[in-house]
This record gives structure tokens, sequence and C-alpha cells, in this order.
């Protein structure tokens, strides 16, 4: 069986002006498949930006980037895209849900994105219940505390059972209590044989993970 | 001083903003800066040359009244008098026959100040002629364009002792820029044939170093009168009374007033991108605010950038206008190269400071007041909420309406919604756009509706202008005429008339316009101004006006109404009747034989015949007899021409504004595309997060693209009645305004105007710029970047 996520010798440069920015020096690893995946260090060791290329979000300035068998660091913008609806689930730091949809529909989204057969509502319904925000489906994200708004982009990532979790510093912007929480939903999804990779710079949050990669400067300096 | 210095480098920083914002404000300031120019200008060259040509006033008498005349304006104080002596005569050239001025070579300057020889050489002997022509004198068929030297001319005119008939060799062709003794051409010789001498028309001028023209021109009508003087036309020359400029500046309403409208969107742009840019940049807002900065402060950092990039805009329009507005005004408005350069010499271009500063303060001040917009969301922003979230704010609250479709589609609709500021935008700036193709369609809708009534109400088939070759002829023209049509068998019925035209103040403010007075001498006036209310009149004091004049004024039967005479002085009528007439230009009276208002002995000289046809004559036979034959040797005809020549003319006309507002669509088009791309541009980039989640998720940048398509076509909807009302007004004061040139026809408000092929032009060319600048952010967009914030 091939790994959920192999990264080859992969550099990534960012331009802004005229400086250049080497975020990425020639990281390499590989997560198997249904494992659940931290990846740790301080802030701007290059942890989100291994998330955005893993999620093809983004591509290496230099490098391979396989996940779940296909070469996607190769690929264009559309077919990455239209990749992506199928097999990626994403969670940001800062929730980003769409403020115009409510926590149903917010959930729907990536459903009706990937094509998901089958009754998109109650399957959304279902995963806010999972998620404990069952009776606040009609809630615009305005109307949710941080904690909640976390929950239902979990649920939003869920929603179309996509083989690869990622998640970007899910639990930064959260209190303990709703940390902890995010992180066991995490964990739940992972132990449904969904590969599960999340960044982050807290080390409490890494005690239960089945694998942690640490980054420092752009390189991965303890697996 | 840090948040102003801050303010002003959003000058900079947010280079997209500012050249958006600039582009539009020298774009409307340029057009409504051109044309207030142009129209001060076109003023001031028609004012200039006639005086030049002129004088202040003018009297018209008989060749043989001439020194007296000249010395009745010398008794008045002029301070130099001038005669021109032309003579009316019969011209044929090919198979065209036309009335025209015969004129002396030596006279040609002081009929046309700006005139030069397009082709030949100057008639030099006898059998010798030049043709002179007006530039842009297409009108009707009378343009004489086709002339060439080595034609053949034919010249009859009337002298006491009879006809008088004589061949000429046309050697030149003269064009110039003022018409000849009201004439579009004029036939010239190298010296005028003695049997004629005597027999002219002399147009005594007068200059006044002192005195005001219109008290002078009242005391000379009076004295004229008391010394036995025949006067064929006084006519005073001031800027403000000068029936020319008068018309011209109508004509240029149709331009000016819905090209003043784009001034609008210099205060939309500023208003509703500034307000979504304060929601963009909220947290930096916030912070501001926390720092304790006060409005006046926060107006340095939200409204200063504004200003600044409005006032670049106008200085940069200022410049423009600067250096090639002459360049523009000759090659449009004058054409003609060779005139163009010779009125440029003798009367420039002037850069009138007030008109070019006029344009940039209204842009300034509707940037200023579109940027207090932005300031008015700053000052209320809540600090605590604003620093703790990470989300772009909505106004309020979407409702919950459970919408069909896509939930892309949803999220669309919904943001419009909850973001009122960028609703409101794009409701304006699109109602703006289609206000003005919409008054368009109702203006022309108008005009057709004129077109229609002629087709197939109005009974007139032919009119007919005549006028003596003789000063004084032996029987009056409309007697002659009267018995020519009465008893014609073809004849179902005709209206034979008498008219005068004079500027005159109308009454309740109403403005100043060029009228004609009318009196019916011979035949039944219901066939030339068939009565929808009322009767006609019958005594001095009481008047039959148009129904548009009264619709225009605001009066009905019974109400009385004070009006400029020909004779000078005011003259208070009774409006005892409402006629529809072909001569709409909307403002005519018609009053009775014995009103003693008119200059000249009503039909001594001229007259006019309508006629109305028995079904199966052919109007144009008939009219082609009617100006060729039976007529006694000192009458000819002025112009004469048929239902259909008339409808065709006003279909040229239609067409022209339609063509004219065309233009002025594009334009609007131009300046709400960049308005709705501005706006949304600013949005898209104040939504950059929420688009890097729906494109992170797998969404395509087409979707997005869609949604903004969705909110474009759902803020067009909003826009429907706003549009309808806006094009009314504003076809209701181009109707106004442009009355005394077109005509005045009160437009009527309809739904259908929304529809025409012109508004989904100009709607197709705001979208395409609008949503071209979504697509420019979207190609912007640094996914990575914009998700790591």
């Amino acid at each position: 069986m091939t790994a959920a996520l192999e990264f080859d010798n992969v550099w990534k440069t960012y331009k802004t002006g005229k400086i250049e920015e080497e975020v990425l020096r020639g990281v390499s690893f590989t997560v198997e498949r249904g494992t659940f995946t931290a990846i740790v260090g301080p802030s701007g060791s290059g942890k989100s930006t291994i998330i955005f290329l893993a999620a093809g979000i983004d591509t290496p300035t230099k490098g391979t980037v396989r996940v779940l068998g296909e070469e996607i660091s190769g690929k264009g913008e559309s077919w990455r895209r239209k990749w992506r609806r199928r097999n990626i689930g994403i969670v940001f730091q800062f929730f980003h849900l769409v403020p115009t949809l409510t926590a149903l529909e917010n959930v729907i989204l990536s459903m009706e994105l990937a094509g998901t057969p089958g009754d998109r509502k109650a399957r959304a319904r279902e995963l806010l219940e999972f998620v404990g925000l069952g009776g606040k489906e009609d809630k615009y994200p305005s109307e949710l505390s941080g904690g909640e708004q976390q929950r239902v982009a979990l649920a939003r990532a869920l929603a179309h059972n996509p083989p690869l979790v990622l998640a970007d510093e899910p639990t930064a912007n959260l209190d303990y209590e709703n940390k902890v929480r995010v992180v066991k939903l995490l964990r739940e999804a992972a132990s449904e044989g969904r590969t599960v990779v999340f960044a982050t710079h807290d080390p409490e949050l890494v005690q239960g993970a089945d694998r942690i990669i640490r980054v420092l400067d752009g390189r991965v300096v303890e697996e | 001083m840090n948040i102003a210095r801050a303010g002003l480098r959003l000058v900079y920083k947010k280079k997209l903003e500012t050249i958006v914002l600039i582009i539009l404000v020298v774009l409307v300031v340029f057009q409504h800066g051109f044309l207030e120019l142009t129209r001060y200008n076109v003023g001031y060259h028609i004012y200039g040359q006639l005086r030049d040509e002129m004088g202040d006033l003018a009297l018209i008498v008989p060749e043989a009244k001439a020194g007296e005349a000249a010395s009745l304006l010398e008794d008045l104080g002029a301070s130099r008098v001038e005669a021109s002596t032309f003579y009316l005569v019969k011209l044929s050239i090919g198979n065209k026959t036309m009335l025209a001025p015969l004129i002396a070579l030596d006279e040609l300057g002081r009929f046309s100040a700006v005139a030069a020889l397009k082709a030949g050489s100057p008639p030099q002997g006898p059998g010798e002629a030049g043709i002179y022509t007006v530039v842009a004198s297409g009108a009707r068929g009378m343009s004489l364009d086709w002339v060439e030297p080595g034609m053949e001319a034919v010249i009859q005119a009337y002298t006491p002792r009879g006809p008088l008939s004589m061949s000429v060799n046309i050697t030149g062709v003269y064009k110039g820029f003022s018409w000849a003794a009201g004439y579009p051409y004029a036939i010239v010789l190298p010296s005028i044939p003695e049997a004629l001498v005597g027999q002219g028309v002399v147009v005594v001028s007068a200059w006044l170093d002192t005195g005001d023209p219109e008290a002078t021109a009242e005391r000379l009508a009076s004295l004229a009168k008391e010394r036995g003087i025949p006067v064929y036309g006084l006519l005073v020359n001031t800027p403000e009374r000068n029936p020319i400029i008068m018309l011209v500046k109508s004509a240029f309403n149709l331009l000016s007033i819905p090209a003043s409208i784009m001034l609008a969107f210099a205060f939309i742009l500023p208003a509703a991108a500034g307000t979504v840019s304060v929601f963009r940049d909220l947290r930096s807002l916030a912070v501001l605010r926390a720092m304790g900065a006060s409005i006046a402060e926060l107006s340095l950092y939200y409204t200063l950038p504004w200003l600044a990039r409005g006032l670049i805009g106008s200085i940069i329009a200022a410049v423009l206008l600067a250096l090639y507005s002459d360049d523009i005004y000759f090659k449009v408005f004058v054409g003609d190269s060779d005139i163009a350069r010779a009125m440029a010499e003798a009367y420039g271009f002037k850069l009138d400071p007030a008109t070019l500063l006029r344009a940039s303060i209204i842009a300034l001040a509707m940037v200023l007041a579109g940027g207090l917009v932005p300031l008015a969301a700053a000052s209320r922003v809540r600090v605590v909420e604003a620093l703790r979230s990470g989300e772009l704010p909505l106004a309020w609250i979407p409702p919950r309406i459970p919408l069909p479709g896509p939930l892309q589609l949803r999220s669309s609709l919904r943001d419009l919604a909850a973001r009122w500021w960028k609703l409101a935008g794009m409701v304006l700036a699109l109602g703006l756009l289609w206000g003005v193709s919409a008054a368009l369609e109702m203006e022309t809708g108008s005009l057709d509706s004129i077109i229609g009534f002629l087709e197939d109400e109005y009974p007139v088939d032919v009119y007919a202008g005549f006028i003596s070759l003789a000063p004084q002829p032996p029987e009056p023209v409309y007697s002659a005429i009267g018995e020519i049509v009465a008893g014609d068998p073809r004849v179902q019925g005709y209206t034979l008339y008498y008219s005068e035209s004079t500027v005159t103040d109308l009454p309740r403010g109403h403005g100043r316009v060029f009228m004609t007075y009318i009196t019916v001498l011979q035949g039944d006036p219901r066939v030339g101004f068939p009565l929808e209310e009322g009767r006609y009149p019958q005594q001095p004091g009481e008047a039959a006006i148009s129904k548009y004049m009264a619709a225009y004024l605001g009066v009905s039967l019974g109400d009385r109404i004070t009006l400029d005479s020909p004779v000078g002085g005011r003259v208070e009528l009774e409006v005892v009747g409402l006629s529809v007439s072909m001569l709409n230009n909307g403002f005519y009276v018609i009053v009775a034989p014995d009103s003693g208002i008119f200059q000249a002995e009503p039909g001594l000289r001229e007259a006019i015949v309508m006629i109305d046809l028995e079904d199966g004559v052919d109007p144009e036979g008939y009219a082609r007899e009617l100006k060729e034959a039976g007529l006694p040797p000192y009458i000819t005809a002025t112009q004469v021409f048929i239902r259909e020549d008339l409808v065709d003319s006003l279909r040229t006309m239609t067409s022209m504004v339609r063509v004219f507002y065309s233009g002025i669509a594009l334009l609007t088009a131009l300046a709400a595309g960049i308005a709705l791309g501005g706006i949304l541009m600013v949005d898209a980039s104040a939504r950059a997060r929420e688009h890097g989640v729906l494109l992170a998720m797998g969404s395509g940048r087409i979707h997005i693209l869609l949604g903004y398509l969705i909110q474009a076509l759902a803020s067009l909807a909003t826009a429907a009645p706003l549009a309808l009302a806006l094009g009314y007004v504003t076809a209701l004061a181009t109707a106004r305004g442009t009355a005394l040139a077109l005509g005045y026809v009160p437009p009527t408000p309809s739904v259908g105007a929304l529809a025409s092929s012109l508004l989904w032009g100009s709607l197709l060319v705001s979208l395409a710029i609008a949503l071209a600048a979504v697509v420019l952010h979207l190609r912007r967009l640094r996914l990575s970047e914009v998700l790591r914030e």
C-alpha cells in the first residue's frame, strides 16, 4: 500500500518584492495511511507551507510531493483543484468559514464541491452532532464562538469523507477546553481509517499523535 | 501628521484604487469640461462673428430707404454704421432652383467674417459668378456641396421694369461660417447689374459704443414707423438674446445634461469602494481607534487619499482640456480645416478659467462627499470586536431565507444583502447608466410619436413658403398665393398664414426662447393648426398656443401669459386655444391679424401656406407645380416640402439624437464600468480570504466570478426602479433643455425604455469592465499568502 504523504527533497522559496525567503530547505518525510501525524515547530518554521503543499494549494520550488499515490507537485492548478475537492479536507487556523452561509450550509458546501452523493443535509447534521453543535445548524459564523466555528470547520473538512485531512494550527486561536475538544475530534477522525496530519506549535497537543515530525528553519530535524 | 502621511501613502500603496479613481475623474471632468468649454466658445464665436458682420443691431430695409435708416441709427448714437446690400433672386443650377441672396464680391466679407475660397478663382467680369455656401448646410437638401467651378447658373430677378434673367459661369466656390442674409448660400457677382440697383434689400448695421442694444432697438422700431421707413427685419445682437446662440446652446443640452449625470460617478466610487476598504482594513482601523484617533484624524486616513486621487485626476483632466480641447473643438464642430484655421486665427479658442475650474470643483466636491461615507463607516467601527475577530464583518446578519440552487449562489446573494454599501454603490452606478440609456429611449420615443402624428393624423400634405422678390410687391404675397390655392379642386383645405420670430422671456421663470408669432390670413386654420382644446383667437389680446408650449409653461385655457413682442415691449395674451402643428419646436403663438404685434405688414412680402390635398393627389407633383408654375413673376417660393420630407428630416434628427446619445451612453458605460470595477475589485480584495478558502476547498475561480456576476445581475434588478425614475427625470430635463432646438415634447415614462438594445450594449460594456477587474484580482490572488493571514 502506498503512503498517504511523501515529501522528497522539497524546497520552497517565496519572493516578496526583491526579497527571496527560503521557507523549506530540502524537506523529506513520509506519512503512512491511517495515521494521526503532528508536524511541530515554532512560528515561521515552515509547518503551514508543508500543509499547503500537501493540499496542493501551493507547489514546491524544487522537489516532489506525492499524496495518496499521486505526484501532485507537477500537476496544473485545475487538476490539483479537482483532485483536492475529493481527496482533501482542510482546517485552517482562523476557521475561515464562509460568513454568509449557516453552519449547516458551510458543511454541505464541501460535499457540494466534491459532488458527494446521498443526503447531504442529513450527513451535515450528523457531523454537526458529532462535533457537538446539534441545534446550532442555522447559526451564521458570526453568531458562533471561536471554538464553535472551528468545530464547524472540522465538520466541513470531514463532510465529503476525504482520505486525507490536513489541519493548519487548528487550535491556535482556541481556549484550552476547545483545544482539547478539537484534538480529540481529529483523533477520532483518524481512527476511522483516515490519515490526519496537523501542524501545531503547541507541545501539549502532540502527545496523542502516532507520529511527530519536528521542523525548524525549513528543515525536518526529527521524526 | 503621521496619520495624514499614512493616508497619503495609501494613494501610492493602493495603486489600483488610485488608478481607477483617477481614470474615472479624468473621464467625467474632461467630457463635462469639454462640453462646457465648447458651449462657451460656440456662443463666443457666434456672437463675435455676428458682431463683426452685423454689429450690435441691424435694420433690414428696402435699398431706397438705406440712407434714411443709416441716419436714423446715427441719430440714435451709433458709433459706426455700415450697409450691406443683397438682392433676392431665383437661382437655378442644373435641375435645382432655389431662392438666394445675390451679393457683390466686395460685400462677401461682411456676410461672413470667416470665409475662404475653396475651389476655382474669384469672379472677375460680367458673366462670371462665385457660389458661397455655409459649412454644415446639409439640412433639408439645402447643401450646395455638389456645385463646382465650370457649372452654369441662371439668375432670375424682378425689377419694376419686369423680370430679369441672366446666365453666369461659376468660377469659384467659397465656404464660410455664417449664413448669408439668413440663407445657407449666396451667389456672388463681381458687381451688381445696373438693372437691379435700387431694388435690393439693405442690412444697415450699427455698432454702439455705449447704450443698450435692446433699448435702442425699441426706439428704432418706433422712430422708423414714425418716419415711414418700411422695416423688413430688426435684429438685436447680444450674447443673451442672440437666437443662434440660444439654439446652439439648447442643442448642446442634448449632450451636456446626460453627460452631467456622469459626475455622480465621482461620488459613487469613493463612497462604495471606500466603505468596502474600511471593512477590509478593519483591524488597522480598530488599532487607530484604540490608540485614540479622532474622527478628524480618521478622515485624514479615509477621506484624504480619495481627495488626493480626485485632485490628481482633476489636474490631469484640466491639463488635457487645456492641451486638446481646441483641437477637438475645431475638428468636431467646424470640420472644414480652412474655415477652422481661419476661425482659430480670427477668434481663437478661449480656455475660460471659470468653465475649466467648474467641472474640476464639482468632481472634487463629489469625491469629497463620497469620501465622507467611508469616514462615517469608520467612525462606527466597534473596536473590541474588530480586534478580536479574524473575519470580515457583515453589516448585519443576512435573513435566513431558504434559497434554491448551489450554495455559492446563495452565499453571493446573502453577501450582497449583508454588505449594503456594495449593493448601494452598484445599484447607483447601474441606475445612472441605465437611466441615461432609458432617457434616450424616452426622448426618441417622444420624437417617434411626433413622426407618428405627422404620418397618421396631421392633415397637411404640402408646406410652401413664398416671398416677394420686389421690395414693394404690386399685390400682397398672401392674396396672390390664396388665389392660386383657393380655386384648385385638388386642394381639400389650406391654411395661409404669416409669421415673425423673436427672442422672448417666458413667463413664470421658464427662461428665454426663440418664438414664432403666427397669424392666419386666409383659409381654414384647422388644417395647419388643428385645435386640441378651445378656439382660435378672434381679437387682439387672445392667443392659441402649442399644447406642448402650454405643457412646458404649465398653463391651460383661460390663463394669461406675457411675452416679448416682435415690435418690442411685452404683450399680455389670454390663452384661448391649444393646438398641435408641424411647427413643433413647440414655441408658437397664434394671434389675430389685427393684434398689432408684427414688425411688417402681415402677408405683404411673405406668406406660408399649408395644404391638405384631396385623396389620390400626388403631393410631390403638386409641390413641384406650386414651386415652378403659376406664380406672379415677383413671387418666388422660399421652401416647398411635402409631409414625407418633414418626416424624413425628423427621422434624420431622431437618428442624430440617437447617435449623440449612444456616444454619451458609451462614455457613461465606461464610467459605470470603472466605478463598478473599482467597487468589485476593492470588495474582492477585502474578501480575499473567503475566496482563498473556497479555492482551497476545490472551488474554481469561475465560480467566484459567477458569484460576482450574480451580484451584478441582482444589483441590476434592484436598480430598475431607480433607473426608470432617473431616466424619466433625465429625459424630462433634456426635453426641456433642448426644447428650443429640437422642440418640446414631454417624454412618456415607459418600462419598455429599460429594454433597449443600446442599454444592453452599455450594460455589457460596464459589466465586462467590472468583471475584468475581478478576474484581475483573482489572477493576482496568492492563495497560500491569504490563507496564512
